[in-house]
């Protein structure tokens, strides 16, 4: 019911809400307009912006004044709707002008800060956009649904985070393997590799629950070994790679400089022998280093883990069928060999 | 063609074109080729254990030694590389020269073989074979030929029965792995072969020759075939590199558990020299050496370098003892002209000096 009080309070507010706006009006557009360049100057877009703002808010509160008594009113709501909307608008504005200010006019620009702080923005943006458009009772619902998504992008960001922070170097060192650098070819795959172990890798760790519990982690993994060894055979293979293109180097410059002295070889057999001997000489320096014979047990250690974990996928796959497994096999062996060689020992004792 | 070189155009063409010639008649040679036989000299079984088999040679010459001399090849590749074809075999040489001569096979291992041990090997079917010797030739000692890896299984044995071998020769074996030179001893010593061992349990024969490749990549797997075109058309070189070939990748399985032992007490602990090793309830010390011994290494070991051969002669007690070495590579000790011309009248003349 509609009684005095609302009434006065209606009025009040309207005369408030129109007194308030005139004031900021003349408060910030009266002296901006003054000179023309304002229109290029940060400060008047700023004002302007506060101005709309302020506008916008004095609006919404004197619409929420006058609907106070009628909530459930589809006239409030639809007024509620529409300036919520304007706050969303005015929300992606400032977000966009965020953008604009920080990508042109920082130095350097810090791009992780500035995504989290885009990122918690439009998360607001949309939850003021979309949530009051629900009814009320779904409207929790879709809340907890976007805190959910938070959770998981920053879950994911967090999966993602080495990625994002070796980006630059992974492009740096990749153009350069492009421009025919063997080291940056090298610290690529190295790069790569590390990048997968603190990421992606992780995945294949993760515990596993229910009747297949086990099923699953075994075939995670082999998974895991097999990507593993690929990872380390990159590796090595670059770094092989990366001798023959110095050799080549070498051999070339090397080349024109036996021309200058008239020694160089004079047939393509002979180049050929000189070509291989310089290679294996090259090779030779790079496997007797410590680092090389580390790698070469990387390698082959990843390669068995493979074999191993594999061998357990199809131990697995294969335990339904009547035959015996190589565990099984790898058991008798053992209880043979032990028995033989008690047998052994007590027949020297009788001889 | 070669901007930056001044090669003969002409002359390369030439050699490109005779090259190409050469592999299209290739066809021809090769089917011509007779795959000769290795390990031909003739021998009996004269004792078996497990996949074990102990050859004794039939002698060759009427005046024979007394002592015999039991070879012990090692685990890796098979032992008739001294017996590779008729006109170079070092076995042949010794038989002729009037040594008598027993050879160990040990045969290809397969997964049943997996855990036996170094201890196995060395106090069990060395130990079993030369009590045969001794037994069936009335005797009280033999001499023992070690070949690399034998040589150090045989330095061993040597070290635990002094009272069975009259002399000792190594050939080519690894003893002191603490040195810094060769590839294979750097390599082993990062290996992981725990986790090697428990995933194969006999580790295969063509996984241990692509680590031996890669020691000289381009000589082994390039250059190797390359030069072999030249002589395709020659019907004794190409059978003799054919039956070479053959046999390098006649590869036995390496049993997995002495393996495991030889990489972490040897390569890596160098427990040898250290005088830490155990076989079994047994402590190796090479100061029980006491016999003749005659240690052969080669100038151009790629596989164990000389000064971890060298070292056993520091490590013995032996008086009398004779380090000597030839120019010659890890095989070319057993293939080379020098085995026939020099090497092979060495070990003859040196154990029946002292027969």
């Amino acid at each position: 019911m509609y009684t005095q009080k609302h009434y006065e309070n209606f009025m009040e507010n309207v005369f408030d809400s129109q007194k308030k706006m005139f004031d900021m009006w003349k408060n910030t557009v009266v002296p901006c307009s003054t000179e023309k360049e304002s229109l290029k100057d940060p400060s008047f877009i700023d004002s302007s912006l506060e101005m709309m703002n302020k506008w916008n808010e004095v609006n919404s509160k004197f619409f929420e004044n006058i609907m106070d008594f009628s909530k459930e009113n589809p006239v409030y709501s639809t007024y509620d709707k529409m300036f919520s909307s304007m706050n969303s608008y005015n929300t992606l504005f400032n977000m966009w002008k965020d953008f604009q200010d920080k990508a042109f006019n920082t130095n350097p620009f810090d791009m992780n800060s500035f995504m989290d702080s885009w990122k918690k923005q439009y998360f607001d943006m949309v939850g003021t956009t979309f949530s009051p458009v629900l009814p009320q009772k779904v409207q929790k619902l879709y809340k907890d649904s976007i805190d959910i998504y938070k959770s998981h992008m920053t879950n994911a960001s967090n999966l993602f985070k080495p990625w994002t922070d070796n980006s630059a170097p992974l492009n740096e060192l990749y153009t350069k393997t492009l421009m025919g650098d063997a080291n940056a070819f090298v610290e690529f795959t190295k790069l790569l590799k590390e990048n997968y172990e603190s990421s992606y890798g992780k995945f294949f760790d993760i515990p596993t629950l229910g009747l297949n519990r086990n099923y699953f982690e075994v075939n995670l993994k082999s998974m895991e070994s097999y990507i593993n060894y690929i990872n380390t055979t990159n590796e090595f293979t670059s770094t092989l790679y990366k001798v023959a293109y110095e050799t080549m180097e070498n051999i070339i410059s090397e080349s024109l400089n036996m021309g200058k002295e008239n020694k160089e070889p004079q047939s393509f057999r002979e180049f050929y022998e000189y070509w291989w001997r310089k290679n294996e000489e090259a090779y030779n320096n790079l496997f007797n280093t410590d680092d090389f014979a580390k790698l070469l047990s990387h390698v082959v250690d990843s390669g068995v883990n493979f074999k191993k974990d594999f061998d357990n996928v199809l131990e697995q796959q294969f335990s339904f069928l009547p035959f015996p497994l190589k565990s099984d096999l790898n058991s008798l062996y053992k209880t043979v060999y032990d028995l033989k060689k008690q047998v052994r020992d007590l027949s020297k004792k009788i001889d | 063609m070669f901007p930056y070189l001044n090669i003969d155009v002409e002359k390369s063409i030439d050699e490109f074109i005779e090259t190409n010639k050469k592999l299209s008649n290739g066809v021809k040679y090769m089917m011509d080729i007779k795959d000769l036989e290795s390990d031909s000299t003739p021998k009996d079984i004269s004792y078996t254990e497990d996949k074990m088999k102990l050859y004794h040679y039939k002698s060759q010459c009427e005046k024979v030694s007394k002592t015999p001399t039991l070879i012990v090849y090692a685990l890796v590749n098979r032992q008739y590389m001294m017996d590779i074809q008729p006109d170079r075999s070092v076995i042949k040489k010794l038989l002729e020269s009037g040594l008598d001569i027993y050879i160990i096979d040990w045969g290809y291992p397969k997964q049943e073989d997996m855990y036996l041990t170094m201890d196995d090997y060395i106090n069990g079917y060395i130990n079993n074979a030369v009590d045969h010797i001794l037994k069936t030739n009335n005797v009280d000692k033999v001499n023992l030929m070690g070949i690399c890896q034998g040589g150090t299984f045989s330095s061993i044995y040597s070290s635990l029965y002094p009272e069975k071998v009259k002399n000792l020769v190594t050939m080519v074996t690894p003893i002191d792995f603490g040195v810094d030179e060769g590839l294979l001893f750097k390599w082993g010593k990062h290996l992981n072969i725990d986790n090697m061992v428990d995933a194969y349990g006999v580790l295969p024969g063509d996984l241990m020759n692509s680590g031996y490749l890669m020691l000289k990549p381009f000589q082994l797997m390039l250059d190797k075939y390359v030069n072999l075109v030249d002589n395709i058309h020659k019907p004794d070189i190409m059978t003799n590199f054919i039956r070479m070939e053959k046999w390098i990748f006649d590869s036995p399985g390496q049993v997995g558990e002495t393996l495991r032992q030889f990489v972490n007490d040897l390569y890596k602990g160098n427990k040898l020299v250290k005088g830490e090793l155990k076989l079994g309830d047994k402590e190796v010390n090479l100061k029980n050496i006491t016999m003749p011994l005659l240690n052969i290494y080669a100038e151009y070991d790629h596989l164990v370098p000389p000064s971890s051969s060298a070292a056993l002669n520091d490590l013995v007690s032996s008086t009398d003892k004779e380090l000597a070495s030839f120019s010659v590579g890890h095989i070319g000790m057993y293939v080379s002209s020098k085995s026939q011309k020099e090497i092979a009248p060495k070990l003859a003349n040196w154990l029946l000096e002292r027969d």
